[in-house]
């Protein structure tokens, strides 16, 4: 079945077409999430809120990119919500702030599953100083080293130019080479 | 010597998420997600159901004499409250004034 087949079939509500999607895409849609939050419950609740709308807004959907590109752009913008919904609760919580103890802003350590064993450690290091890069950057790092896509598709998902895109990762690089310099100078 | 070992480590992590696997969602992801999809349905059913409930002419004019009956009794109540004070404060002057005299005649006696 091709995809404007597809998408022909999701539009009028055919079930086991929705069901062959979710299957095909779940691990798609986790990855990027998890790789964005650093946190596998929002992931969790972000997928299933990618397929939620997937199923609700399928008829707005215009065809003029790939049913992934829409799926992985729905995802980034979930994902980058949750973390700013995050932040504000973390700014929010003043009565939490004064009655914890020494709790510390430094992004907790995330350890995600499909990192090969002998490079877990760095990658650690990697997945913290990638929080502090700003989001377009680690967006297009990440959508390029985790899921593996190219520079077009990732300016098709985020709606920008090749060229944009071209330069969002030179940044991230740089940026990131900075932020481990500190890192390691600090630790070492 | 540090300085050249900190750029290699850089590098390293750099490229630490060379050759990683896709992370897995957990198994039956679709049945909670048909799950989240029946309850949103079900919550919009049940608020469509409602809206059209309340929007029944006989139910709007229903609920427009309910709520003026509540404020007629609010003030109702309200001015019958008054009066109960102004009673009370009448009262308690009285017991003032007997008050008062009590230990007027108590301080005139030697």
């Amino acid at each position: 079945m091709d995809q404007l087949e597809i998408i022909a079939k999701l539009k009028q509500g055919d079930k086991t077409v929705y069901t062959e999607v979710v299957e095909q895409w779940q691990h798609m849609i986790y990855n990027t999430a998890l790789s964005i939050v650093q946190n596998g419950e929002d992931a969790e609740d972000i997928t299933q809120d990618v397929f939620v709308s997937l199923y609700e807004r399928i008829q707005s959907f215009r065809e003029e990119s790939a049913l992934s590109t829409w799926l992985y752009s729905i995802t980034v913008r979930k994902a980058l919500d949750n973390e700013k919904r995050k932040a504000r609760q973390k700014r929010g919580g003043f009565l939490q702030r004064i009655f914890s103890v020494n709790e510390s802003d430094e992004p907790v350590n995330f350890n995600h599953p499909g990192i090969l064993l002998d490079n877990k450690e760095n990658a650690t290091v990697l997945f913290k100083a990638l929080k502090k890069l700003p989001d377009k950057q680690r967006v297009a790092f990440t959508l390029h080293k985790m899921e593996g896509l190219s520079y077009q598709q990732i300016a098709a998902i985020m709606d920008t130019s090749l060229y944009a895109i071209e330069s969002l990762q030179v940044r991230a690089k740089n940026n990131l080479k900075k932020i481990l310099k500190e890192y390691y100078e600090q630790h070492l | 010597m540090q300085k050249r070992s900190i750029e290699k480590l850089v590098e390293e992590t750099l490229d630490s998420l060379e050759g990683a696997k896709r992370a897995e969602a957990k198994p039956f992801l679709l049945t909670r997600v048909l799950a989240k999809i029946n309850s949103g349905e079900e919550t919009a059913n049940a608020w469509t159901r409602i809206s059209v409930f309340l929007s029944k002419p006989a139910v709007a004019l229903a609920g427009l004499l309910l709520i003026i009956l509540i404020n007629a009794a609010i003030i109702f109540s309200n001015t019958k409250g008054n009066e109960n004070i102004q009673n009370m404060n009448s009262s308690k002057d009285e017991f003032a004034v007997n008050v008062l005299s009590i230990y007027e005649s108590e301080n005139q006696e030697p």
